[in-house]
C-alpha cells in the first residue's frame, strides 16, 4: 500500500470520528477570533506602505510635529459676487477659529500689515515707474488747468491705474488666496486641522462642523448672490480615497460571492455544496482578518483587497475535494472510503499548493515596501488558515451532514464530455492559436507600461481632486511642495535664494521656485522707501491741484499717498499663519518650500524632482521631507522589490515543484501553463491596453503562486493515472481547476465595478492573469502533451 | 526889505524841497519794492481779459481788446524759452510761421480759456517780488471754496515803459515748462515742420468750434 493510500486512510478515519470534536473546536476559535477581527481597521494613507523607519517617512513625521506638515483641509467658496464671497469667507474664518478640530485657521484675510506696504512689493523699476506715472498725472492735469496752456496733443488722461501694478495679485500671492474665475469669485480659506489626515472619524465630524457652519452663514444673507462651498486638500481627498475603498471593497466582496455562488451552482447544480465551501471559507477569512489585527494591527491600501482575492483562491481547495469526493461517493456510495480517496487524491498536492502559494507570498515579506510586506504576510498565513480549515473543517462538515441526512451525492457534469474527447482537429488548431497569440504577446513585451502617475490609481473626478486641480491650476503652485527643513531662518533664506539661482541656471530643472519665510519679505526695503518718501514729497507740491482732481483720480493719488507712508516690512509683521506654515509654533525649524514645475503625483516626475534635490547635496543639518519624497520611495522601492519578489516566488516555487516531483521534466511541465499564462498576460496587456502601476503589480506574485496550482492538480493527476491521457484527466480534475480558476477570476473581475482606479486595475490584471494561466493549463499545455503523444513521442509514459 | 525877501525865498525854496523829497522818497520805494506798478499793469492786463466777450459779439472792440492784451505779453521769449533748442536750429521761416501761429492760438484758445478762469471771481495780490530786473505779481483766484483757489505767479518785466509778462507759474509750475514739453514732444515724433502741422490743425479745430463752448 501506497504512503498516499495510507495519508488518506488515516486522515479520513480521524475525521470520521472526531467530525463532532472537530468542528466544535473550530467554532470555539471562531468565537474566539471574532473581537480580533473585528478590530481591523483600514489605513488608506501612502505613508503605511512604507517603514516607518525609512528616512523619508521619518522625516515626514518630523516635519508634522515641527510645523504641522503642509496638509491643510482647503475650504473654498464660491458666488458671483466678489463681496458676498470674501464675506462669508470671512465670517466662516472667524467661527472656524472655535472648531474643535481646529489648530488654527488660515484666511489671510487679516492683512492689514501687507496691506499698507503693497508698493514694497513692486521691484525697484516698478517703484520707478510708478514715480513717473504720477509725474504725468500731475503734469498732465496741471497744463489742463492752466488757462494760459493751449493743448497741442490732445492725449487722454494719463491713468494712476494701481490695479494695473497687480499689487493685489502679489499681496494675494503671499497673503491670501482669492480669484476670479469666468463668472465666479473664489475665496480660499485654509484649515489647520488637529490631527493627523488618517483619522477619518474626525474628519468626518470636521466636515459636518465646516458644512453646518457655511449653512448657517448663508442663510443669514440675502438671497441676492447664491454662494457655494467646496472642500478639498489631503485631508478631503484621503477620506474620499478611503470611504471610496471601503465602498469598492462592500461592493466588490458582494460581486466575488454572487460570481462564486453562481457559478459553483452551475457547476454543482445543489446549494449544499455552495453551504460546504462557504462555511470553511468564512471561518478561514475571519481567522485571517484576526491574524492580520494580531500581527500588523490594520489593513493598508494593498493588503486591504486581499480580502476577496483571498475568497477566491480559498475556496480552490473546497472545490477540489468536493469534486473528488463525490467522484468517490458516486462509486462507493460511502461517506468514509470518498473521503479517503478525496484524501488519497488530493493531500499531497493541496497541501503542496498551499504551501507553494503561501511561501510565494511570504516571500513577499522581504520587500522593504510595507504594501507588499503585509499583503504577503497576511496573504501567506491567509492560505494557510484557510487550508486547515478546509483540510479538517470541509470534510468533518459532510461527515456531520452525511450523518443528520443521507444525501446522495453526484459528481458535477459542467463540461460536455465530448468536449474533452481528444481529436487531432481542435488539438492542431488549439496549438495553431496558442503560438500565433504567443507570438503577438512576445511582441507586446517591448510595448508593456508602466504608469506612474499616482493620480491615476485614484477615483476619477473625484469632487475633491478636480477642486484640488482648480486651485492648483488658479494659483499657479501646486499644493504638495517638497520641504527642506533647516535649523535657522537665515539658514532657510540663503538656501531658498541658492535653490532659486540654481533654477535660473538650469532651465531644464524640475524645480519651479523656492520660498522660506523670508521670501515674503521685499528685497532693497530702504531704497524702496526713499523713493517712496521722495514720491510723497512731489504729491505734497501738488495738494492744491490733486484737490481739483476728478473723484476716481483724487481717491487713486490718495490711496497712493496712503501707501508711501509705508515702514519696512519685518517678519514679525507677517500674518503669524503664514509664519506657522514655515517655522511652526515652536519656531524650533525654519523651513524652505520647493515647488516643482509640474505636479508630483506623476510618479517620473516625482522621483526626478526629488532625485535633483537630493544631488544638490544639502549639509547635514538640512533634512528634506514631504509627501512628494515618499511617492518617490515608493516606486524605488517598487522598482527594486517587485523583481526581487517575483524571483524569489519563482525560486520558492521551483524549489517546492522539485521537492514534490523530483524530475526536471516534470516541474517543466508543471511551470509551463504558468510561463505560457504570464506571456500571454503580456499580450492581453497590449491587446486591451492594460498599463502595470504601483497597485496592480502586487497581484503578479499571487499570478504566479497560485496560477501554478492548476499545473501541480492537472500534472500530479496524470503522474499518478499513467494509464490515462492528459484530456481524460481533464475529465475530473481540469473541471475542478477550471472552476478554482474561474472563482479567482470572480475575485479579481469583481474588482472591475471599483471607483477606485488602482483597485480596478488590480482586478484588471488579476483577472487577465489567471484567466491566460487558465487558458495555458486546461487547452494550450494539455494539447501540446496530447500532441508529442500523437507523434509517439511519450515524455511521460516512457517511465511506465 | 531885501533880507527878508531873501530869506523868504530861501524858507520857501526849503520847504518846497522838503515837500519834494518827502513826496519823491515814497514813490521810489513804492517802484523799488515792485509795488503797484506791476501788480497795476497785471490788473490792466487781466482786467482786458475779463472785459472781452464770449460769444464774440463786437469783433472790432473784441479785436481792440486783443491788442490791448497782446501788447502785456512778451509771446516771443515765452516760445524761444519753451523752444529751447528747437528754436536755435528752426529757419527764420518757421521761427515766423512759429511766432504767427502760437498768437493765433493765444487769441482763439488761450484768451477764452483765461476769460473763463478768471470769471468774476475776486483776485488778490499777496505779494509782489522783484527778482533781478524783473517782477514776481503772487495772485490768487479765490474760488467759494478755499482748496480750489488758484495759485497763479505772473513774471512781469518792464520794456520800454511797457509792463510784459513773459510766463505764467500756476501751483508751481511754468506755462514755458509746460510748452516746452508738448513742443519738444511732437518735434521729436515728427519735426518742426510736424509742430507747426499740429498748431495749425488745433487752430483750424478751435475756429470750428463755437465761440460758446470756447468760453
Amino acid at each position: 500500500m501506497s504512503a498516499q493510500h495510507s495519508f488518506g486512510r488515516r486522515e479520513a478515519d480521524f475525521v470520521s470520528k472526531h467530525a463532532v470534536w472537530i468542528l466544535s473546536a473550530i467554532v470555539l476559535i471562531s468565537l474566539a477570533t471574532i473581537p480580533l477581527a473585528g478590530r481591523l481597521k483600514l489605513k488608506a494613507n501612502l505613508l503605511d506602505l512604507l517603514p516607518k523607519t525609512m528616512p523619508s517617512v521619518a522625516n515626514l513625521n518630523r516635519l508634522t510635529e515641527e510645523v504641522g506638515g503642509t496638509s491643510f483641509l482647503v475650504v473654498i467658496i464660491e458666488s458671483p459676487d466678489e463681496e458676498t464671497a470674501h464675506q462669508v469667507a470671512d465670517r466662516f474664518s472667524k467661527q472656524a477659529e472655535s472648531f474643535e478640530d481646529i489648530d488654527y485657521v488660515d484666511n489671510r484675510t487679516d492683512l492689514s500689515a501687507l496691506q499698507s506696504r503693497k508698493l514694497l512689493f513692486l521691484s525697484l523699476d516698478g517703484l520707478k515707474k510708478l514715480e513717473q506715472h504720477a509725474h504725468q498725472l500731475m503734469g498732465h492735469y496741471r497744463r489742463k488747468l492752466n488757462p494760459f496752456f493751449v493743448d497741442l496733443l490732445d492725449e487722454a488722461p494719463p491713468v494712476l491705474d494701481i490695479q494695473s501694478l497687480e499689487l493685489e495679485e502679489k499681496l494675494y500671492a503671499i497673503g491670501g488666496f482669492a480669484r476670479k474665475e469666468k463668472k465666479l469669485f473664489m475665496r480660499v480659506v485654509l484649515l489647520k486641522p488637529n490631527y493627523p489626515a488618517t483619522n477619518f472619524e474626525r474628519s468626518e465630524r470636521l466636515f459636518q462642523t465646516t458644512w453646518s457652519a457655511f449653512e448657517e452663514i448663508r442663510d443669514e444673507l440675502p438671497k441676492r448672490y447664491p454662494v457655494k462651498l467646496g472642500l478639498t486638500g489631503p485631508y478631503k481627498t484621503r477620506y474620499d480615497e478611503y470611504h471610496v475603498i471601503v465602498g469598492d471593497l462592500k461592493l466588490t466582496s458582494f460581486l466575488t460571492i454572487t460570481f462564486i455562488t453562481f457559478l459553483m451552482a452551475i457547476f454543482f447544480r445543489n446549494f449544499k455544496s455552495i453551504i460546504l465551501a462557504y462555511l470553511p471559507l468564512g471561518v478561514g477569512v475571519l481567522w485571517t482578518c484576526a491574524f492580520a489585527q494580531l500581527a500588523i494591527g490594520y489593513l493598508n491600501l494593498i493588503s486591504a483587497f486581499l480580502l476577496g482575492i483571498l475568497c477566491g483562491m480559498g475556496i480552490d481547495f473546497a472545490v477540489h475535494f468536493l469534486v473528488s469526493f463525490s467522484e468517490g461517493y458516486k462509486e462507493t456510495r460511502n461517506t468514509r472510503r470518498s473521503l479517503e480517496r478525496a484524501y488519497t487524491e488530493l493531500g499531497k498536492p493541496s497541501l503542496t499548493s498551499s504551501l507553494t502559494n503561501s511561501i510565494t507570498f511570504f516571500s513577499m515579506t522581504i520587500s522593504q515596501f510595507e504594501g507588499f510586506k503585509h499583503f504577503g504576510l497576511i496573504a501567506g498565513a491567509g492560505i494557510l488558515l484557510c487550508f486547515a480549515v478546509f483540510f479538517y473543517g470541509l470534510p468533518s462538515l459532510l461527515v456531520v451532514f452525511q450523518r443528520a441526512r443521507h444525501h446522495k451525492w453526484s459528481p458535477p457534469s459542467f463540461l460536455k464530455e465530448s468536449w474533452l474527447n481528444p481529436r487531432r482537429g481542435p488539438i492542431y488548431a488549439l496549438l495553431a492559436a496558442g503560438i500565433i497569440f504567443s507570438g503577438f504577446s512576445m511582441a507586446q513585451i517591448p510595448r508593456l507600461n508602466f504608469d506612474y502617475n499616482f493620480e491615476n490609481l485614484q477615483e476619477k473626478n473625484g469632487e475633491s481632486m478636480v477642486l484640488a486641480e482648480q486651485i492648483s491650476e488658479y494659483f499657479g503652485v501646486v499644493l504638495n511642495p517638497v520641504v527642506l527643513m533647516t535649523p535657522s531662518r537665515q539658514r532657510a533664506s540663503e538656501l531658498a535664494l541658492l535653490i532659486n539661482r540654481y533654477i535660473e541656471s538650469h532651465p531644464d530643472s524640475t524645480f519651479d521656485f523656492a520660498a522660506s519665510v523670508l521670501s515674503y519679505i521685499p528685497k532693497h526695503q530702504e531704497e524702496k522707501i526713499a523713493l517712496m518718501r521722495q514720491m510723497n514729497e512731489l504729491l505734497e507740491q501738488y495738494t492744491a491741484l490733486i484737490e481739483k482732481l476728478d473723484q476716481e483720480q483724487r481717491d487713486q493719488v490718495f490711496e497712493l499717498k496712503r501707501q508711501l507712508q509705508a515702514t519696512p516690512l519685518t517678519v514679525s509683521d507677517l500674518p503669524s499663519e503664514l509664519r506657522a506654515q514655515y517655522e511652526g509654533k515652536s519656531g524650533k525649524v525654519s523651513t524652505v518650500f520647493v515647488y516643482p514645475k509640474l505636479s508630483l503625483l506623476d510618479g517620473q516626475m516625482a522621483k526626478r524632482f526629488v532625485a535633483e534635490l537630493r544631488n544638490l547635496g544639502f549639509p547635514e543639518d538640512v533634512t528634506i521631507a514631504g509627501e512628494p519624497v515618499v511617492y518617490a520611495d515608493i516606486l524605488m522601492l517598487l522598482e527594486q522589490d517587485t523583481p526581487r519578489a517575483m524571483l524569489v516566488s519563482l525560486g520558492v516555487v521551483i524549489a517546492l515543484l522539485f521537492l514534490h516531483f523530483r524530475r526536471p521534466n516534470h516541474v517543466m511541465w508543471v511551470l509551463s501553463p504558468l510561463m505560457i499564462g504570464f506571456l500571454w498576460l503580456a499580450g492581453m496587456a497590449g491587446l486591451f491596453g492594460l498599463k502595470f502601476n504601483y497597485m496592480n503589480v502586487a497581484v503578479l506574485p499571487s499570478i504566479l503562486g497560485v496560477g501554478i496550482d492548476n499545473g501541480i492538480y492537472i500534472f500530479h493527476r496524470y503522474k499518478k493515472e499513467k494509464k490515462l491521457t492528459l484530456f481524460d484527466i481533464m475529465r475530473t480534475t481540469g473541471k475542478a481547476v477550471i472552476l478554482c480558476s474561474l472563482t479567482t477570476m470572480a475575485a479579481f473581475a469583481s474588482l472591475f465595478f471599483a471607483r477606485h482606479r488602482g483597485m480596478s486595475s488590480m482586478g484588471q490584471i488579476g483577472f487577465f492573469g489567471f484567466g491566460s494561466c487558465l487558458l495555458a493549463s486546461v487547452l494550450f499545455i494539455p494539447a501540446l502533451i496530447e500532441f508529442l503523444e500523437l507523434k509517439y513521442w511519450h515524455p511521460f509514459r516512457g517511465k511506465k | 526889505m531885501k533880507t527878508n525877501s531873501l530869506l523868504y525865498r530861501i524858507a520857501k525854496l526849503l520847504l518846497l524841497g522838503i515837500c519834494s523829497v518827502g513826496l519823491i522818497f515814497p514813490l521810489a520805494q513804492d517802484l523799488k519794492a515792485g509795488g503797484p506798478a506791476p501788480q497795476k499793469a497785471l490788473e490792466t492786463f487781466l482786467g482786458i481779459i475779463r472785459s472781452m466777450e464770449f460769444p464774440v459779439k463786437d469783433p472790432s472792440a473784441h479785436e481792440r481788446l486783443v491788442r490791448e492784451a497782446d501788447a502785456f505779453l512778451d509771446l516771443e521769449a515765452m516760445g524761444k524759452t519753451a523752444l529751447k533748442e528747437h528754436w536755435e536750429k528752426a529757419t527764420p521761416e518757421e521761427r515766423e510761421a512759429f511766432m504767427s501761429l502760437l498768437w493765433k492760438l493765444i487769441k482763439q484758445v488761450a484768451y477764452p480759456n483765461s476769460h473763463q478762469f478768471l470769471g468774476s471771481y475776486k483776485i488778490i495780490y499777496p505779494e509782489v517780488r522783484q527778482v533781478g530786473d524783473a517782477f514776481e505779481v503772487r495772485s490768487v483766484v479765490k474760488h467759494s471754496e478755499e482748496a480750489l483757489d488758484a495759485k497763479v505767479v505772473y513774471h512781469l518785466y518792464q520794456q520800454n515803459g511797457q509792463w510784459r509778462v513773459d510766463d505764467i507759474i500756476l501751483d508751481g509750475i511754468s506755462i514755458t515748462e509746460d510748452m516746452g514739453y508738448q513742443f519738444n514732444k511732437i518735434i521729436s515724433e515728427s519735426s518742426f515742420s510736424g509742430l507747426l502741422k499740429r498748431m495749425q490743425e488745433k487752430l483750424d479745430q478751435a475756429q470750428q468750434e463755437p465761440d460758446s463752448k470756447k468760453a
